[in-house]
C-alpha cells in the first residue's frame, strides 16, 4: 500500500480536479500536501490556526516602548568553581546567576517565610578591581604594572557583597476571605489561591457559541470521516494520506462530496479552534494577571555588607527601604470584585473573572502607571593602606634599568551617604492595533554626603520623554537639573539636555507552537 | 516539549489526565469540553478543574461517540516561559509523559482523546 502511495504522488494535482459543489476550504485555509495524511493535515492547520490567533499579542508585546536598565553582573569562572560545591547546600540554594558582561556572579537562598513577610539572602561575587585611589597613588609609567600585580594578589572573593532582603506580604486564601482587602507583595505564591479561583471562574465563563461551534465542526469531521474510511483499506482513518484519497475518489470508492465534506469538516476544526484561541487571548489572563500581580505595593527592606580585600577598597555595608506601586494592580480586581459583590448580590456575573476583565477593559490598564520611593544609607569604613613597591626606570641612553623603592599610601575616613529617590513612569495613550505609544519617567534624587571631602551634597531631577518611531526606534528625549555638579568646584545649578536613539532588536519567535 | 496530541481509544477505555507545575508557573487550570458526535446529542455540560485537581489527575471513562477536548491554561510568571508536565495515562499504558513549555502569548495546552 505504501509503495502504491508513493507511485501515485504526482496525482496529487488531481485534488484540484474534483468538482467541487461547495468551497472546499476558507480562502485562506491551505491546501493537502502530497503524501500528507488526514492527522498531519489536521496537525497543520491548528498550527496556522495557532499563530494566526498569536501573531496580534506578539505584535503588541513587541511594540512596547520599553525604558533603558542596566545589565545584571557576573564570572563565568567563579561560576564553574561555585558549581563544584552547589551539590552539598542544594537545599538552601534557590538560584545562581551571572551577568551578560561576566564580571559578577549572584547567589540566591531560599527565601525564609513568615506570616507577615519573607527574608530572602543572597551573595554576590563581582571580579576585583584594584582600588582606585591606591592606583592613583602609584607613580604613573608603574602604575598599569602594579594593578597587575596587585590583581595577582586578590582572589576571586576579594569582592563579596552579602545581602539579606525582607518583603512585606500580606495575603487572602479565598475571595471569600475577611483579610481580602489591600494584599501586599509580588510573591506568586501569595496570589495562587486567588489566581486559581480566578481562572476557573474564566474557564467556566467559555462563550456557549465558541464551544457549540467546537462542538458542530468535531462533528462534521467525524461524520466525514467515517464515510472516508472506506478508503482507508483496512488502516486507521488519521493515518490515510490523501493521495489514497484522490486515488479512492478516482476509483469511485469515495464520492468527491464526501472527500469534500472532509476538508471542509477539517477547515471548521480549525476554525473553531481559532475561536477558541482568540477567546483566550482577548482574556489575557497569561499576560494581565503576572503583569497586575508585578503591580502590588512592595516595601522591602535591604541590608547589604560589601566585604573587600585589603587591594580592591574599603568595607562597606548600605540599608535600603524602598516603596513600590503599580497603580493599575491586583488590588484592583479584589476592590472590583467586592464593588460587583456589593452591588450585583447573588448574581452569577459576580465573579472574580468578571471584576479582572472589568479591571483590564479600563482605559490605564496598559499604561504601568508606576511609582517608587527609596531611600538608602550607605556607610563606608575607613581605608589606611600603605603600599610598598618598586618603579623600574630604564635610562634612555645607556638602556640601564635604575630601580626606586616607592611607597603607594592612602588614608580615607570613614565616609556616609544617604539617598532618596522618586521615581514616576507611564505610559502615555493606550496602543492600537499594536502602535507603540510615548512613555514619560520622571526621577528625583537627593543625595546627603558625609564625611568625603571628594563629593558634594546634591539635587537631581531627570525627566525622559521616550517617543517612539516605530516599533523598534525610538528617540529617548532627557532633561535634568542638579544643583550642584557632582564634585566640588564644578559649576552649580547645571541644567542638561539629551536626545538619543533607541534600537531595538527583536527576537524571532523559533519555537515550535506545539 | 509537547503542549498538544490527539489519541484514539477504545469504547470503555479509562483515561487519567495528571499535569504538574515544572517551573515558572503562577498557575494553571483545565477544561473538558465532550462532544457526542453519535446520534442524539447527548454530551454533557463543560468542566473546569482547578491546579489541585490537575495535580492528583483527573480520571475519565471512554464513552462510544464522544471526543474529549481537554485544554489547560498556563498562567506564566511574568516574561519567563512557564513548563507544566503532562501525563496521560490509559488503561494499559502511559501515552505521555512530557514537558510543555508556554508562554503569555501562548498558554494552551490541548489534548483530545476521540474514538473512531
Amino acid at each position: 500500500m505504501r509503495g502504491a502511495v508513493q507511485t501515485i504522488r504526482p496525482m496529487t494535482v488531481l485534488l484540484a480536479m474534483i468538482p467541487t459543489g461547495m468551497p472546499v476550504l476558507g480562502a485562506e485555509s491551505p491546501s493537502p500536501r502530497a503524501g500528507e495524511t488526514i492527522a498531519q493535515y489536521e496537525e497543520r492547520l491548528l498550527d496556522e490556526a495557532l499563530a494566526v490567533a498569536h501573531v496580534e499579542t506578539a505584535e503588541i508585546i513587541s511594540s512596547k516602548t520599553t525604558a533603558t536598565s542596566p545589565p545584571e553582573g557576573f564570572a563565568g569562572r567563579v561560576n564553574d568553581a561555585l558549581a563544584d560545591f552547589l551539590p552539598f547546600f542544594q537545599g538552601a540554594i534557590n538560584g545562581i546567576s551571572t551577568s551578560d558582561d561576566d564580571k559578577s556572579i549572584t547567589l540566591r537562598f531560599n527565601p525564609l517565610r513568615w506570616k507577615s513577610g519573607e527574608t530572602a539572602f543572597g551573595a554576590t561575587l563581582t571580579e576585583p578591581q584594584v582600588f582606585q585611589p591606591v592606583l592613583d597613588a602609584v607613580v604613573a609609567p608603574a602604575r598599569e604594572e602594579q594593578r597587575q600585580l596587585l590583581l595577582d594578589q586578590v582572589d576571586d572573593w576579594g569582592d563579596l557583597t552579602v545581602t539579606g532582603t525582607y518583603g512585606y506580604l500580606r495575603r487572602a486564601e479565598t475571595w471569600e476571605s475577611p483579610q481580602l482587602h489591600i494584599l501586599w507583595g509580588r510573591d506568586y505564591a501569595v496570589y495562587r489561591p486567588l489566581v486559581d479561583s480566578l481562572l476557573v471562574s474564566a474557564l467556566e465563563s467559555m462563550p456557549p457559541e465558541v464551544d457549540a461551534m467546537r462542538q458542530a465542526a468535531e462533528r462534521a469531521f467525524v461524520a466525514a470521516k467515517v464515510k472516508t474510511s472506506r478508503a482507508a483499506k483496512g488502516t486507521s482513518c488519521d493515518r490515510t494520506s490523501f493521495d489514497e484519497l484522490v486515488l479512492a475518489c478516482l476509483e469511485s470508492i469515495l464520492s468527491s462530496e464526501d472527500y469534500q465534506a472532509l476538508l471542509q469538516g477539517l477547515a471548521r476544526k480549525a476554525e473553531a479552534r481559532t475561536a477558541l484561541y482568540s477567546t483566550v487571548r482577548d482574556w489575557n489572563l497569561a499576560g494581565g494577571l503576572p503583569d497586575l500581580i508585578d503591580n502590588q505595593p512592595q516595601l522591602t527592606a535591604k541590608l547589604s555588607y560589601v566585604n573587600r580585600d585589603a587591594f580592591v577598597g574599603p568595607d562597606s555595608y548600605a540599608l535600603s527601604i524602598s516603596y513600590e506601586l503599580g497603580f493599575r494592580n491586583f488590588n484592583s480586581v479584589i476592590r472590583q470584585y467586592r464593588w460587583l459583590k456589593r452591588n450585583a448580590k447573588d448574581s452569577p456575573a459576580a465573579t472574580a473573572f468578571q471584576a479582572f476583565r472589568d479591571v483590564m477593559s479600563e482605559g490605564d490598564a496598559l499604561g504601568e502607571n508606576k511609582l517608587v520611593f527609596g531611600m538608602t544609607y550607605n556607610r563606608v569604613r575607613a581605608y589606611a593602606l600603605s603600599y610598598a613597591y618598586v618603579e623600574t626606570v630604564t635610562d634612555p641612553g645607556t638602556g640601564t634599568q635604575t630601580q626606586f623603592p616607592r611607597s603607594a599610601d592612602v588614608d580615607l575616613p570613614t565616609s556616609s551617604e544617604l539617598t532618596g529617590r522618586v521615581q514616576w513612569g507611564r505610559f502615555l495613550g493606550r496602543s492600537k492595533a499594536g502602535e507603540p505609544v510615548p512613555r514619560l519617567d520622571v526621577a528625583a534624587e537627593y543625595l546627603n554626603v558625609s564625611d568625603d571631602s571628594e563629593r558634594l551634597d546634591r539635587f537631581v531631577v531627570r525627566a525622559t520623554y521616550t517617543h517612539p518611531i516605530s516599533t523598534t526606534v525610538s528617540f529617548p528625549i532627557t532633561v535634568s537639573y542638579a544643583n550642584h555638579g557632582d564634585l566640588p568646584g564644578e559649576q552649580d545649578r547645571v541644567l542638561g539636555a539629551h536626545v538619543g536613539l533607541s534600537y531595538k532588536f527583536n527576537r524571532q519567535d523559533e519555537g515550535s507552537d506545539r | 516539549m509537547k503542549c498538544r496530541g490527539t489519541w484514539v481509544l477504545e469504547e470503555g477505555e479509562r483515561f487519567e489526565i495528571q499535569v504538574t507545575e515544572v517551573a515558572d508557573v503562577v498557575s494553571y487550570s483545565g477544561r473538558l469540553l465532550v462532544t457526542d458526535w453519535e446520534g442524539l446529542d447527548t454530551s454533557p455540560p463543560p468542566k473546569a478543574y482547578t491546579r489541585e485537581q490537575l495535580e492528583r489527575g483527573v480520571k475519565t471513562s471512554m464513552e462510544s461517540g464522544m471526543t474529549y477536548n481537554f485544554d489547560v491554561v498556563v498562567i506564566p510568571k511574568k516574561g519567563k516561559e512557564a513548563i507544566v508536565h503532562t501525563i496521560l495515562r490509559f488503561d494499559s499504558e502511559t501515552a505521555l509523559d512530557e514537558d510543555c513549555s508556554r508562554t503569555a502569548d501562548k498558554p494552551l495546552c490541548e489534548w483530545e482523546i476521540t474514538r473512531t
